[in-house]
């Protein structure tokens, strides 16, 4: 995804270590889908 | 090699049983060519072709219960684990899960023959809820697609298996050094490539504990959630701020991203 992104012309993209499971283990927080995550629509 | 085909001839029943067991639990040893030698070995009655077959279907699906509870018990973080200890981590988890969310419980009649989606989908079926007997039902006649014909291979060359069998005999430890020094640099092959990719992601990737500073700090950045539809429907919470977008759909909304920011992405 990341290299996708990179070859569209973005130079700074990271992705995250561990991805989502590695963020919520470390018990860093979190918000109710609804409230966080703005779904583009097309 | 002469006593590990002596003990195969003695033992077969059991020998079947547990190498299909440890090939279904995620061990990587393969358990075909145990089938094959088993449906080789029928056409002298030991064991049968009927007890071949229900020695691997009972071992391949008292494995995948165990996978199934796993999954609907411990949720997404079983497959992690798996992700963590299999010798493909780049086609690991995601792959395996679009497979399974296209097909659904269809894909378990082909699942044995798919590596990876052998272990994935028995853990994902308890994750999403699957009632039990309806997994075990489609299980069942995976098991069978996997187990018959590969006995019934067996059995009808079991000449030519012979043969092979003969030439190892003969070639005694020999064939077994080479067999064994293919298997190790097959394994320490997959071992370094996995290593390579890991270094390769920590030198670009960004730590969970240097993002959390990032947000904290009020930093302009984008946090992309790019979880898989399965992982994002079964987990009601999101990073704070972060945007959906469905993976699929990445390069067709890839204008609607932030331009000049930092651009965070993360999956499961």
């Amino acid at each position: 995804m990341a290299r996708r992104l990179m070859d569209k012309g973005f130079t700074l993209v990271r992705p995250l270590l561990g991805g989502f499971d590695e963020w919520v283990s470390k018990g860093f927080p979190l918000v109710e889908r609804d409230l966080a995550a703005r779904e583009i629509k097309n | 090699m002469k006593e590990i085909l002596d003990l195969f001839h003695s033992h077969g029943a059991l020998i079947l049983f547990v190498a299909v067991w440890l090939d279904n639990m995620g061990v990587p040893i393969p358990s075909f060519p145990f089938l094959l030698a088993a449906g080789a070995l029928a056409t002298t009655g030991r064991p049968s072709l009927g007890l071949g077959f229900m020695l691997a279907t009972i071992a391949a699906l008292s494995a995948d219960v165990i996978w199934y509870y796993l999954g609907k018990f411990s949720g997404r973080r079983i497959l992690r684990w798996i992700c963590l200890i299999s010798l493909n981590p780049e086609s690991c988890v995601s792959k395996t899960e679009e497979k399974f969310m296209r097909y659904g419980l269809r894909s378990l009649f082909i699942a044995k023959y798919v590596p990876g989606l052998n272990t994935i989908a028995p853990p994902l079926s308890g994750l999403l809820n699957i009632p039990v007997w309806k997994f075990l039902a489609y299980d069942l006649v995976g098991c069978m697609f996997w187990s018959v014909p590969l006995l019934l291979i067996g059995f009808l060359f079991s000449k030519q298996l012979g043969g092979l069998a003969l030439f190892a005999e003969r070639f005694g430890n020999l064939a077994l050094v080479v067999v064994l020094i293919g298997v190790a640099a097959f394994v320490i092959f997959k071992i370094y490539e996995r290593r390579k990719f890991y270094r390769h992601l920590r030198s670009v990737r960004i730590s969970p504990d240097e993002l959390h500073a990032k947000i904290k700090n009020g930093e302009k950045i984008a946090i992309i959630d790019l979880r898989s539809p399965l992982a994002f429907d079964t987990d009601p919470f999101s990073i704070p701020s972060s945007i959906r977008i469905v993976p699929d759909e990445l390069e067709v909304r890839v204008s609607e991203l932030p331009a000049g920011v930092e651009l965070i992405l993360y999956c499961t």
